[in-house]
C-alpha cells in the first residue's frame, strides 16, 4: 500500500524535475557567475520565447499532434511585424496584427489536420516551408532591422525591476493553465486527445476544436515574434528556424508522453528550464551552438527511453 | 491493393506529362536536350538521398535525420580524401552513414521509442557532430577520380542518373521480389498482422533503418562530387525536398503502400517543377513555399485516392 502510494507520487513527476535540480547543482559547480542576477537574467530571457512556443507545443501535443511550423511561423510573423512598424502602424494595431496573423496560419494547420485528416508532421512539415518561403520572398532573404522604442520596449523595458518580458511570459503561463484547466475548450483539448471518437460522440464539433487548437498554437507564435522581434531590434526570415525543436524536446523531456496524450503546462515549463539551463551550461563549458543542440537533441532521446521504461513499469 | 498502387503511379505519370507539356509551351527553351539532363540530374541527386527514406516510410517508420547524415559522412569522406586513398574515404563514409541509421534502428525498434523523435533528436544530434567536426571550414578540391561520381557523364548521360536508375532497379528488386523487401510492405501494411505473421518485426526495422543511412553516405558521394566542397551544412536544405520527392511520388506515410518507382517520379516532378520556375524567372525564394504547398497537395490527393483517414 505504501510503495504504491510512493510509486504514485513517483510517476507522476517528470524525468524533468530530476535532471533541473542535477542541472542546477552541476552548472552552480562549473561556473560560480552561474547564480549571478546577470546570468539568471540572461536565462529569463532565454526561456521565456523557448517557454511560450513549448506551451504552444504543449496543447498540439495533448491533442496527439505536432507543429513543427513553429519555428518558421515565428520568422515569418517577424517580417511582417517589420513590414508594418517600417510602415508606420501604431503599435496596438502591429501587435493585434502579429496575433491574428500566427492565428491565421495556426489555423491552416489545423484545417489541414483536423478537417483533411493529414498526419500531422506531414501538413506542419510542408507549412514549414510554405512559412519560410513566404518570409523569404518579403525580404528577399535579407533582414529588416531598426525599430523605434516603443517596441523594443516589450523585450528590453522593465517594469517595477522585473523585465516586461517575465511579465508577458508570466501571463501567457498563467492564461495557459486557466484556458486548460478551467474552460471548457480545455476540458475538449484533453478530451479529444485521449478519445476523440468519443468526444465527436457526445455531439462536440471536435474537428472544430481539434483546428482550433493550432490556431492557439499559432497566436502563441505570434506573441513569440513580437518578443523575438524586439529584442533583436531586426526582423530575419531564418531567425526561427529551429525553435520549434526545442520547444517539442521541453514538452517531451517535461514528461508529456509521445503516445499517451497525458500532458501538462507544468511539466512542459520544467522541461523547458531544464533545457535553458542545460544550454546555458554547455554555453558556459564553451560547447559551441550548434553543439548545444546536438546536446539538447541526446536529452531529448534520453528523456523519451526513460518514459518508455517509465510505461513498462 | 497493387491495383491501387498502379493507380497512384498513373496519376503521377499523367501529372509528369501534363507539366511537361505546359512547361514546354511557355518556355519552349524548356525542350531541349540539355535542359532535360539537368532535370534529370537534379531528381538523381534527391532520388539517391530519398531512396532510402523510401525504404524506411513503406515500413511506416521515418527517418528526419537523413540530410544531417549525409552531411556528416560526406564532412569525414571529404576530409578523409585529402589525406587517404579514395576507397578508404568512400568507404568511411559509407560506415558512418550505416552506423548512424543502425543507432536510429536500435533505438526504435528495440527501445520501442517513437521513430519520429528519435530522428528528430538525431537530426540535430548529427549536425551538431558535422558543425563540431568541420569547425565552420569548407574542405574543397577532390581528386579527379573522385570527381567521376558527380561531375562526368557517360555516354552522355550525368554519371548520378545512371546510379538513379540502377540503385532504383536494385532497390525494386529487392522491395518486390525478396523476403526483405516484402516484410518491410507487411510491417508498413499492417504492423500486428506482421507481427502475428511471424515477420521478423524488429530486424527489418533496424535493417531498413541503417541501409537508408548507408544510402544517404552514398548519396552523399555524388553531392560532394558534384560540387567538389564540402561543409558542415549541406545536409540542411536537404530533407524537404526528399519527403517531397516521396509523398508526391505517391508513397504513404503510413507505410505499406509505394515503391521507388514512385519517389524517382516524384524525383523527377519536383525537378521539374523547380526548373520550370526557374525557367519562369520567378524568385528563388518562393521554392521552399512551393515545394512545401505541394507536399501538402500530394498528400491531400493520395488521402482523398485512398479515403485513408486519421482514426481518433
Amino acid at each position: 500500500m505504501e510503495r504504491d502510494k510512493l510509486r504514485k507520487v513517483f510517476k507522476r513527476i517528470p524525468a524533468a524535475a530530476f535532471a533541473l535540480v542535477f542541472l542546477l547543482i552541476t552548472c552552480s559547480f562549473i561556473s560560480k557567475h552561474f547564480w549571478t542576477g546577470e546570468n539568471l537574467s540572461n536565462l529569463g530571457l532565454q526561456g521565456t520565447v523557448l517557454v511560450i512556443l513549448a506551451l504552444a507545443q504543449t496543447m498540439v501535443i495533448l491533442v496527439e499532434g505536432i507543429d513543427l511550423s513553429s519555428g518558421p511561423l515565428v520568422s515569418f510573423v517577424g517580417v511582417v511585424i517589420a513590414v508594418l512598424l517600417h510602415k508606420n502602424f501604431s503599435l496596438p494595431m502591429v501587435i493585434l496584427c502579429a496575433v491574428f496573423l500566427g492565428t491565421l496560419c495556426g489555423s491552416v494547420n489545423g484545417v489541414l489536420i483536423a478537417r483533411l485528416k493529414m498526419p500531422p508532421f506531414v501538413a506542419t512539415f510542408g507549412n514549414m516551408g510554405v512559412f519560410t518561403g513566404l518570409a523569404l520572398v518579403i525580404t528577399q532573404g535579407s533582414s529588416i532591422p531598426g525599430f523605434g522604442e516603443a517596441f523594443r520596449y516589450i523585450a528590453s523595458g522593465y517594469v517595477w525591476g522585473f523585465p516586461f518580458m517575465v511579465l508577458i511570459l508570466i501571463f501567457i503561463i498563467l492564461f495557459t493553465y486557466v484556458l486548460l484547466y478551467h474552460t471548457t475548450f480545455g476540458t475538449y483539448v484533453f478530451g479529444i486527445g485521449g478519445n476523440q471518437e468519443a468526444v465527436h460522440l457526445i455531439g462536440v464539433n471536435d474537428i472544430f476544436f481539434k483546428s482550433a487548437v493550432y490556431g492557439v498554437a499559432g497566436s502563441y507564435a505570434g506573441v513569440a515574434a513580437l518578443i523575438m522581434t524586439s529584442r533583436m531590434n531586426a526582423a530575419h526570415p531564418l531567425v526561427g528556424f529551429g525553435l520549434e525543436f526545442e520547444a517539442i524536446a521541453s514538452v517531451i523531456v517535461g514528461g508529456c508522453s509521445w503516445t499517451l496524450a497525458n500532458g501538462n503546462p507544468w511539466g512542459t515549463l520544467v522541461g523547458a528550464a531544464t533545457i535553458v539551463v542545460l544550454k546555458n551550461g554547455l554555453n558556459v563549458l564553451g560547447v559551441p551552438p550548434p553543439v548545444q543542440v546536438a546536446g539538447v537533441g541526446a536529452f531529448l532521446i534520453l528523456a523519451v527511453i526513460y518514459d518508455t521504461i517509465k510505461k513498462k513499469y | 491493393m497493387w491495383v491501387r498502387q498502379y493507380m497512384a503511379l498513373v496519376m503521377r505519370l499523367g501529372a509528369m506529362i501534363v507539366i511537361v507539356i505546359l512547361l514546354g509551351l511557355a518556355r519552349p527553351e524548356f525542350l531541349t536536350m540539355n535542359n532535360f539532363i539537368n532535370v534529370l540530374r537534379q531528381s538523381s541527386l534527391i532520388f539517391l538521398l530519398a531512396s532510402g527514406l523510401t525504404v524506411v516510410v513503406l515500413s511506416e517508420g521515418i527517418d528526419l535525420s537523413v540530410g544531417q547524415v549525409l552531411a556528416l559522412s560526406a564532412c569525414i569522406m571529404g576530409w578523409l580524401l585529402k589525406s587517404e586513398s579514395m576507397a578508404v574515404a568512400i568507404l568511411a563514409g559509407l560506415v558512418i552513414g550505416a552506423a548512424c541509421g543502425l543507432a536510429n534502428g536500435v533505438l526504435i525498434a528495440y527501445l520501442g521509442l517513437p521513430a519520429f523523435v528519435v530522428t528528430y533528436g538525431m537530426m540535430w544530434i548529427t549536425q551538431g557532430f558535422a558543425l563540431l567536426f568541420m569547425k565552420a571550414e569548407i574542405i574543397y578540391g577532390f581528386p579527379k577520380a573522385f570527381r567521376f561520381f558527380g561531375a562526368t557523364n557517360l555516354m552522355g548521360i550525368p554519371v548520378p542518373v545512371i546510379f538513379m536508375f540502377i540503385l532504383g532497379g536494385i532497390l525494386y528488386l529487392m522491395l518486390n521480389y525478396t523476403n526483405f523487401g516484402r516484410y518491410v510492405y507487411n510491417v508498413g501494411a499492417n504492423y500486428e498482422a506482421a507481427r502475428f505473421s511471424g515477420v521478423p518485426i524488429r530486424k527489418i526495422q533496424i535493417m531498413a533503418y541503417t541501409l537508408c543511412g548507408f544510402l544517404a553516405a552514398f548519396a552523399g558521394i555524388f553531392y560532394i562530387s558534384r560540387i567538389n566542397a564540402v561543409e558542415a551544412g549541406i545536409g540542411d536544405p536537404l530533407l524537404l525536398p526528399c519527403l517531397a520527392a516521396i509523398t508526391i511520388g505517391g508513397t504513404s506515410l503510413y507505410g505499406g503502400e509505394g515503391g521507388v518507382g514512385g519517389t524517382i517520379l516524384g524525383a523527377i516532378i519536383m525537378s521539374l517543377i523547380i526548373n520550370g520556375m526557374n525557367l519562369l524567372s520567378i524568385d528563388s525564394y518562393w521554392h521552399q513555399f512551393v515545394i512545401g504547398a505541394i507536399v501538402i497537395i500530394s498528400v491531400w490527393v493520395d488521402q482523398f485516392r485512398t479515403a485513408k483517414f486519421q482514426v481518433a
